[in-house]
């Protein structure tokens, strides 16, 4: 591991030039995304926010390769995305484990067979101690609970060495305390690593509570409508001005209406 | 302790009642014979030597002889359904394909098959074994091809974010997703497998299970008859056990 330094050398992981996407709704093309441009440097934690259905999912599945955009282009390190890879670690909205293996297996499953036996085993002890679940190699997911298993989730990508982390609302769905534990579990792990993140919420304080940067979306079409950087030293104070006085600011962002109006004025 | 015995509960009845209706002499012998006749029949009929009489000791080769044909009919249907089905739950253009034509082969009850089969294969087994693989191939391919269909896509997706190949992709999340619909399309083509492979051997197969009912009809053997109908059920049970056994092996089997 590199020596600690400045969080980003600023070199870029991850380009998303122009990238726009349109769903074909009942015969008519919907824009769904439009024009979205942005850079992840390496090591960089960026925060997508915006409303529900603005489009977050739609792009994080084409930075995964997931799903072709209809115009523009994502760069991984400099080369084109067009199908997924252990390069862009997904976490995912809902639980995505693999219910007939167990925690480790599932840790395991994206490791190389050139390992060998033991070599993978070790690996995935290790990953598994890093998010906390020692003790629960032999589980199955359904015997987990919900935060475990995005522990799970966390540690199978993890264990890839993934030029980028994309997550996509991984704790929406866990109660405050589980998802502070997240928080500071991935703050930690982040910090570790130098892990280049890509982290989609719909909360304004999670986004500021993490990330570097915030990028706040528009709805129908989803576009970017503002950017913030978040300069608060680690660990941030939920409570200290410079913190409430940036949620206050991504959050009117993203209470925003949008300047044009919604439909036809009828004259 | 509940649980060992709950299973047996409706066989012991059923066998209970069967002695009460026959040796109390509610229903003449000539249509129901007793359990205890049944039992000398069947000892006859296991351990007998052979020529003693025309059932003697022919258990054996009538088991063996009945198995092959149900297991090369459920083999093929298996080695067809199963693919056929994962194909056509993943692949639109492959499930358009297919689809009009499988379900208008269905809609032929199997029966319909047997004198077209008579004519190009003749009797014997490869009528059998035709029958029998074309009535296991519809649950089999249907439960492959709903199970596929119907697999969560996020686990497809993780699989290719972790860096599998289509290859590795298809063996180590398609199939082991698709297995509980898999399975139960396979538990249901080896149960019809049974039913055609009696219909084969129904016309005048010279061995088999089903060869061996039909004889005793001829020769109005009721007990041959009840016999080998809870021969079948049995080695159906077995059958239908062994292979759970055998699919337990996998993981995705296992544990859902
Ligand atoms: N396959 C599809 N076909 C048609 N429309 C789609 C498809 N996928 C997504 N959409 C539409 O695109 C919009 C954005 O969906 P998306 O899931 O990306 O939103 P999101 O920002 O992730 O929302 P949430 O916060 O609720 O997860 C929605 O209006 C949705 O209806
Ligand atoms: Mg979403």
């Amino acid at each position: 591991m590199e020596a600690l330094g400045p969080k980003s050398d600023g070199s870029p992981c991850l380009k998303v030039e122009g990238v726009s996407r349109d769903f074909r709704v009942n015969g008519r093309r919907v824009p769904i995304l439009e024009d979205i441009t942005f850079m992840v440097a390496e090591g960089e934690v960026v925060a997508l926010l915006g409303p529900s259905g603005c489009g977050k999912t739609t792009l994080l599945n084409i930075i995964a390769g997931f799903m072709p955009q209809s115009a523009g282009r994502v760069l991984m390190r400099g080369r084109p995305v067009n199908k997924p890879g252990p390069d862009r670690g997904v976490v995912f909205q809902e639980d995505a484990l693999l219910p007939w293996l167990t925690v480790a297996e599932n840790v395991g499953f994206g490791l190389r067979n050139g390992l060998g036996k033991g070599g993978r085993r070790a690996q995935v002890d290790h990953m598994l101690g890093l998010v906390g679940l020692g003790n629960y190699g032999d589980y199955l997911p359904r015997a987990i609970s919900g935060g475990m298993k995005q522990r799970v989730a966390l540690a199978r990508v993890l264990v890839l060495q993934p030029a980028a982390l994309l997550m996509d609302e991984p704790f929406a769905a866990l109660d405050a305390l589980t998802r502070h534990q997240m928080h500071e579990l991935l703050i930690a792990l982040q910090q570790q690593l130098r892990q280049t993140v890509v982290f989609v919420t719909h909360d304004p304080e999670e986004a500021v509570k993490l990330a570097d940067r915030v990028l706040v979306m528009d709805k129908s079409p989803g576009r970017l409508r503002q950017e913030f950087t978040v300069d608060l030293p680690r660990p941030r104070q939920l409570d200290s001005a410079g913190f409430l006085e940036l949620k206050r600011a991504v959050l009117a962002s993203l209470g925003q209406r949008r300047a044009e109006a919604p439909g036809p004025i009828p004259s | 302790m509940a649980a060992r015995l709950l299973p047996w509960l409706l066989p012991a009845c059923t066998l209970g009642l069967w002695a009460l209706l026959s040796l109390g002499g509610l229903v003449p012998a000539y249509l129901l014979p007793s359990p205890k006749q049944v039992l000398d029949t069947a000892l006859t009929y296991f351990f007998a030597p052979q020529g003693e009489s025309y059932l003697a000791g022919r258990f054996l080769g009538d088991a063996l002889a009945s198995l092959g044909r149900v297991g090369a009919g459920f083999a093929l249907a298996v080695a067809l359904g199963l693919p056929l089905g994962l194909l056509s739950g993943r692949l639109r253009p492959m499930r358009l394909f297919l689809e009009t034509f499988i379900n208008g082969v269905r809609a032929v009850p199997g029966i319909a098959w047997l004198p077209l089969a008579l004519v190009w294969f003749g009797i014997g087994f490869k009528t059998t074994v035709f029958l029998v693989s074309l009535a296991a191939f519809f649950p089999v391919y249907l439960g492959a091809a709903s199970g596929a269909m119907q697999v969560n896509p996020l686990f497809l997706r993780a699989g290719a974010m972790m860096g599998l190949g289509r290859v590795r992709l298809v063996f180590t999340v398609l199939v082991p997703a698709t297995m509980p619909h898999v399975v139960t399309g396979l538990r249901l083509g080896l149960g019809i497998s049974f039913a055609y492979l009696v219909l084969g051997e129904l016309t005048g197969v010279s061995d088999g299970l089903g060869a061996t009912i039909m004889d005793a009809r001829m020769l109005g053997r009721v007990d041959v008859i009840v016999m080998g109908i809870l021969l079948i059920a049995v080695i159906g049970r077995l059958c239908d056990s062994g292979m759970m056994w055998g699919l337990r092996l996998f993981k995705s089997v296992r544990r859902l």
